[in-house]
């Protein structure tokens, strides 16, 4: 089939006919922005994938700089992308020193020392784009993770709270595509309104005792109102939204992994759910945090992920470091290859969609925060090169990892010239012409 | 050179820290005493020149508002407080004492302004814990509750903190979801579903079909079956360990979840010269598991065991054979042989009873618990699943009584009028769109649990009311609401009365409830909430399995206990003649005469190398990771934890310690070049040497003389004292656990610590109480604090500084009773 055969539907006459299911590729014609010609751009998305547990250096970055890098071990596994990323070294987030694993809290805020008792994080890039342009879509961001760490997900919000992940593939295929039952549909709608008629109860009751306690107290009675006003507009939305069907896919309701340890089983499934999240604009930021699982059920490891990666220099021990980490690689090219097969318009939505991967550790035998791993692919970007922002023996002359984040920023669209610890956009990341 | 010697860094005496109120007005800048010995004494190296250690004086601007200098300045009180600094040339006592004053005051100063402004504890939420405790209280339901909830940040080293615990629209979504979750677990109107289901096993169909097929016999494929079950006369026979070999009973699945008494009647079979089977109940959904108990069966005798476990909606029970190999001793194996002819341990199961759900009455306690006196009465014809109803003959009054009620038990304390008065609106206007009674009151209760009032405590500025005072109490001893008797003494006012808050103490510390406290503050303080965070290589450590890894947290638990019980104190915690055990730990730890699977209190042989916090294995196993222990790490644990030392983080262009374990250079040679540098060596001079004398104990725990080798070394079968098995292991290098302490002093082993340790059971004390303090009140220990907390380490000082003293000096205090 092939979605140039069909005249974009308005979003109206979607919704019309909405009680029939549309097979996958009739949904390309939803977009008629993603369809525009000259004047009019594209939707944009992103999503951001951290790896807690860093990726061995050998085996990441790649020897020479610019467009004829040699790739190495890990860039291998995504070499039929080679066009469409750009490899970073020499980026960090300043301040991070002494972080250990505690850095992953600020791998998309870059707030710094949060190992430190007075840490408060900010606002994480996610977030900060899911203000913006988050109302837009059924989901103004979806955050989601393979296991907790010390972060539950990558995303925090306005007031520095980290947000929980969701870990279970039906959960969200559930949240994104099943309608449910006409009773259901009606028991939601009760559910939301009387959400709402407590949350506007509760809400007034603090603004009332706010008025009789000390400063201290305000703050924390401030940050209880504001979180139920945010939860009340965020209710009043998916009340407007469940009027509206949600989008029907093929693909059948994935089951949850059940081997907790099965780490690329879990990222595949979960990763197999986001080209359709984003190609039904049921939302356009994702993040995702890989978190430590154990025992991975992969040929030739026999040891945790976690043990692995204080290998000691071990060579039994990077070798196995090497079988899950390439794994972790493949299962990310999957997930590029699967959104370059959507086609959106004239271009893929791997076009359309920046894709951030990386870690908040570089070695993580050491607990390093320099130097960090990182590669952006799709997007508005000039990819097909290997960006030295700084040389990697100068540990401590690393260029701000915001600068990629601002560069990202206007990729989406967004006018800002500032995030975090950002200087400006990072150097030779061009947007394609 | 430091001309005092030092075990390790000593806390001043006592009487500089009792602080003098200077007049230094908040934000001003540093008092003139403390900037005239800064001059004379500290610029020489902490200036804008040298500023050693990254810190210049000159530059360290006063203004305390800003958290990250409060802490600056009180590290550089301290460390000149311990005699660290000035390293070189001691000052004359009489001007440090000075230095102290003046700096203590200015210090102080800020802190109390910001206690007195704000109270010490702000505005503190209930942690998921709390929640899951309050409402299985309020409601009288078991539903678990506390995974809907995002997991709570900590400060000070626990999730209790006020400061921590924060607040986002996520968490509000999740109260609503939990608060849902809750009220249908308790507003239960169908068939009385309670009951006791016998089976005997043999009796079983698909046991009897199970049973039925020989050994050899051809499959549909061709291969031939291996009959791993057998029978006895009256039981049925189990080998294996693994998750294919279980019994799951299938008529024992629940369709309806709550709490169940499990029971079974098992004999160990062919166990003679293997002492002990382990049967081990399952709680299943068919697809995930997770242990309800674990049960010693010694030979001979036949057994009943029971366990009362949560049943989700759609769970049954699995028993497993743990422990047994699936190998004879005649070296023949079950899968060869066939159970007939296997003559290998196993279980002999007699029946297996499951009870519940274990409800005194139907309809549950709970429906009364939301509709109090309102009549519940049977419907003469069941509808869509309810056999009950309920019978107001007023419902808009009905509704605002029972609202109101249930909005003063959630809260705590009594409510006017005006406090309950939006809860009640919202459940008769729900009566008013002709919602049902029942639905019209849950609103209302919903509302209630997703209040401000009830997810937050209640504290005034100033001195705590009494129903303030029975909930800080309450939540410091039972993580949960007050009960009906601290209620009440708050309402009659005498909760206040020293020697009434003395004997609730007393009654709370009795009762099986403050265990909630003993699991949270050993899970926090002693870091056994990481007990999961690393798994142990199998290749390494064959013998560690999760009965190990219970029995391990349980130790800890336990001793803690006993020292609650039996009012043991600091010394305790570094040494002490007796350990908590089990059969599985004991075994570990290589002391016999250990039955059974449930902890008791055990003196210890001469030469156990056990006794005191430090050697218990699961503290070992927290600060290992899967394969290696570090003794910096493990260092690390025995300053910050146990003595209460804080480490400042390394500097910024430190590194860290890049681990080798090839066997090109051990460890111990890397930490020894790394103290070489001045400004790694300021802290790790004091924080590896205890790391270094736990070497040998290896990361599950046991005790090593030699390392266990994954590359290199000689292959040597030791014996696995539990299963019996013979484990191939590699012999590394011999492992050496001498050192030298900071002062030059040096140590052979762990005993040569503790006996030093033991000089320094003053600072282990501060540090106990200065947790103790922080758990108690959801506050940390700041500088304004630190007289409060002298006065109780000297009245708990007679009492050498036991555990239930402490605590019953903290209730006690200004602290404690003030917000």
């Amino acid at each position: 089939m092939n979605a140039q055969h069909f005249q974009p539907l308005s979003r109206r006459t979607f919704l019309r006919g909405a009680g029939i299911a549309l097979a996958l590729p009739f949904l390309d014609s939803m977009f008629p922005r993603a369809h525009a010609k000259d004047g009019d751009k594209a939707t944009r998305r992103m999503i951001c994938i951290n790896t807690a547990l860093g990726m061995h250096a050998e085996f990441f970055f790649p020897k020479g700089a610019g467009r004829d890098y040699t790739p190495s071990v890990y860039l291998e596994a995504m070499k039929e992308h080679r066009d469409d990323f750009t490899v970073f070294s020499g980026l960090a987030h300043p301040g991070m020193e002494g972080g250990g694993h505690a850095a992953e809290l600020s791998f998309l805020t870059g707030a710094p020392e949060p190992h430190l008792p007075s840490f408060h994080n900010t606002i994480s890039l996610d977030q900060f784009m899911a203000d913006k342009i988050g109302s837009a879509t059924r989901f103004p961001s979806l955050s989601l993770a393979s296991s907790g760490n010390i972060a539950g997900s990558l995303s925090v919000n306005r007031s520095g709270v980290n947000l929980p992940g969701e870990q279970r593939p039906s959960k969200v295929f559930a949240q994104l595509f099943l309608q449910g039952s006409p009773e259901d549909v009606k028991c939601e709608e009760k559910r939301l309104s009387e959400g709402r008629s407590v949350l506007d109860t509760v809400s007034a009751q603090a603004k009332k005792l706010e008025a009789r306690v000390g400063a201290g107290d305000r703050a924390k009675l401030d940050e209880y109102f504001t979180s139920v006003r945010e939860m009340e507009q965020r209710l009043q939305a998916i009340q407007a939204w469940s009027k509206k069907p949600k989008p029907k896919v093929e693909l059948p309701p994935p089951s949850d992994v059940q081997n907790t340890a099965d780490l690329i089983g879990k990222m595949d499934a979960l990763f197999n759910l986001l080209p359709l999240a984003l190609q039904t604009d049921s939302t356009r930021v994702i993040t995702m945090l890989i978190g430590e699982c154990g025992v991975p059920p992969i040929p030739g490891v026999t040891s945790g992920d976690h043990a692995l990666s204080h290998h000691g220099q071990e060579p039994e021990k990077i070798a196995q470091l090497r079988l899950i980490e390439t794994a972790k690689m493949k299962s990310v090219a999957g997930l590029l290859t699967k959104l370059k097969a959507v086609k959106e318009g004239g271009d893929s939505l791997l076009k359309n969609t920046m894709v951030l991967f990386g870690s908040n550790l570089s070695n993580a035998s050491n607990h390093s925060t320099q130097h960090l791993p990182i590669l952006l692919a799709g997007g508005p970007f000039k990819h097909g090169q290997h960006i030295v922002a700084a040389p990697p023996e100068n540990l401590n002359e690393n260029k701000p990892l915001c600068n990629v984040f601002v560069s990202m920023l206007q990729g989406m669209g967004l006018e800002t010239n500032k995030f975090g610890s950002s200087t400006g956009t990072q150097t030779g990341l061009e947007l394609a012409s | 050179m430091n001309p005092r010697p030092q075990l390790f860094p000593a806390r001043a005496s006592a009487c500089a820290l009792i602080l003098v109120w200077t007049a230094y007005a908040v934000g001003a800048d540093l008092p003139q005493p403390a900037r005239t010995f800064i001059n004379s004494r500290c610029t020489e190296c902490h200036d804008a020149d040298t500023s050693k250690g990254g810190l210049d004086l000159t530059a360290l601007s006063p203004q305390l508002d800003d958290p990250k200098l409060e802490a600056k300045w009180t590290y550089v009180f301290d460390r000149v407080q311990r005699g660290e600094m000035p390293p070189k040339k001691e000052p004359p006592p009489n001007e440090r004492d000075v230095f102290l004053k003046s700096l203590g005051g200015f210090l102080s100063e800020h802190d109390a302004a910001r206690q007195a402004r704000d109270g010490r504890v702000v505005l503190r939420r209930l942690n998921r814990v709390e929640y899951e405790n309050t409402i299985h209280d309020l409601l009288r339901i078991g539903t678990p509750l506390r995974d809907m909830l995002p997991a709570d940040t900590a400060a000070f080293g626990f999730d209790n903190v006020s400061e921590a615990l924060r607040l986002s629209s996520s968490q509000i979504e999740a109260y609503l979801q939990a608060a849902d979750k809750a009220l249908d677990a308790a507003l239960q109107f169908g068939a009385d579903p309670r009951k006791k289901k016998h089976f005997n096993l043999l009796e079983l169909p698909n046991i009897r079909d199970a049973l039925d097929k020989p050994h050899g016999s051809l499959n549909s494929d061709g291969t031939k079956y291996q009959q791993i079950y057998g029978a006895l006369p009256d039981a049925f026979l189990m080998f294996v360990n693994d998750t294919f070999g279980g019994t799951i009973l299938r008529d024992s699945f629940t369709h309806y979840a709550g709490n169940y008494k499990i029971r079974i009647s098992v004999s160990a079979h062919q166990n003679n010269d293997h002492p002990v089977v382990v049967g081990r109940l399952h709680i299943t959904t068919f697809l995930l598991e997770r242990v309800a108990g674990a049960f010693d069966f010694a030979p001979g005798q036949t057994r009943e065991a029971e366990v009362t476990a949560w049943f989700g909606e759609n769970e049954g029970v699995v028993l497993r054979a743990a422990g047994c190999d699936q190998v004879a001793p005649d070296g023949t194996k079950l899968n060869d042989v066939g159970a007939e002819n296997y003559k290998g341990p196993g279980l002999a199961v007699h029946w297996i009873e499951v009870e519940g759900p274990l409800v005194e009455s139907w309809p549950p306690p709970s429906v009364k618990c939301v509709f109090g006196d309102v009549p519940v009465r049977p419907l003469d014809k069941p509808q869509g699943g309810r056999t009950f109803e309920l019978a107001p003959s007023n419902p808009p009054e009905e509704a605002a009584k029972e609202v109101a009620a249930f909005a003063s038990r959630a809260f705590r304390r009594p409510v006017k009028g005006d406090d309950t008065a939006p809860y009640i609106l919202l459940a008769t206007e729900a009566l008013k769109r002709g919602e049902s009674f029942e639905n019209a009151v849950r609103g209302g209760c919903k509302a209630i649990l997703a209040s401000p009032e009830f997810l937050f405590l209640h504290e005034e500025r100033g001195r705590l009311d009494d129903y303030a005072l029975a909930a800080r109490l309450s939540y410091f001893l039972w993580s949960t609401m007050p009960d009906d008797e601290l209620l009440n003494l708050a309402a009659q006012g005498k909760l206040k009365d020293p020697a009434t808050l003395r004997s609730e103490t007393e009654r709370m510390l009795n009762s099986p409830k403050s265990l909630a406290f003993v699991k949270n503050y050993c899970g926090q303080a002693f870091g056994l909430r990481n007990i999961d965070a690393t798994q142990p290589e199998r290749e390494l450590y064959p013998e560690f399995d999760g009965l190990l890894k219970e029995a391990m947290v349980a130790e800890t638990e336990a001793f803690f206990g006993e020292m609650l019980r039996a009012d043991l104190g600091a010394a305790t915690l570094i040494d002490s003649d007796f350990a908590m055990l089990n059969r599985r730990l004991a075994e570990h730890y290589g002391i016999p005469g250990v039955t059974g699977e449930h902890m008791r209190k055990v003196m210890l042989p001469p030469g156990s190398h056990r006794g005191g916090l430090m050697t218990q294995a699961g503290i070992l196993k927290v600060t290992a990771n899967g394969s290696l222990s570090s003794p910096v790490v493990r260092g690390t644990w025995v300053m910050k934890r146990l003595l209460g030392f804080q480490p400042q983080p390394p500097p910024a262009d430190a590194g860290s310690i890049e681990p080798d374990t090839r066997g090109t250079t051990t460890i111990r040679e890397q930490l020894e070049k790394h103290r070489r540098m001045a400004s790694c060596a300021a802290c790790h001079q004091y924080m590896d040497p205890p790391g270094f004398a736990l070497e040998n104990y290896d990361v599950i725990g046991g005790w090593r003389e030699w390392y266990r080798s994954q590359g290199k070394g000689q292959v040597v079968a030791v014996t696995d004292p539990t299963s019996g098995a013979k484990m191939r292991l590699r012999q590394g290098p011999p492992v050496d656990a001498s050192g030298v302490l900071a002062d030059g002093r040096k140590f052979a082993n762990i005993e040569d610590i503790k006996k030093l340790l033991l000089t320094r059971q003053e600072a282990v004390a501060r540090n106990l109480a200065n947790n103790l303090f922080t758990y108690a009140t959801g506050a940390g220990i700041t500088f304004a604090d630190r007289g409060e907390v002298q006065t109780i380490l000297e009245h708990a000082q007679p009492h050498a500084y036991g555990l239930r003293t402490l605590i019953h000096e903290i209730v006690q205090s200004r602290l404690f009773q003030n917000k």
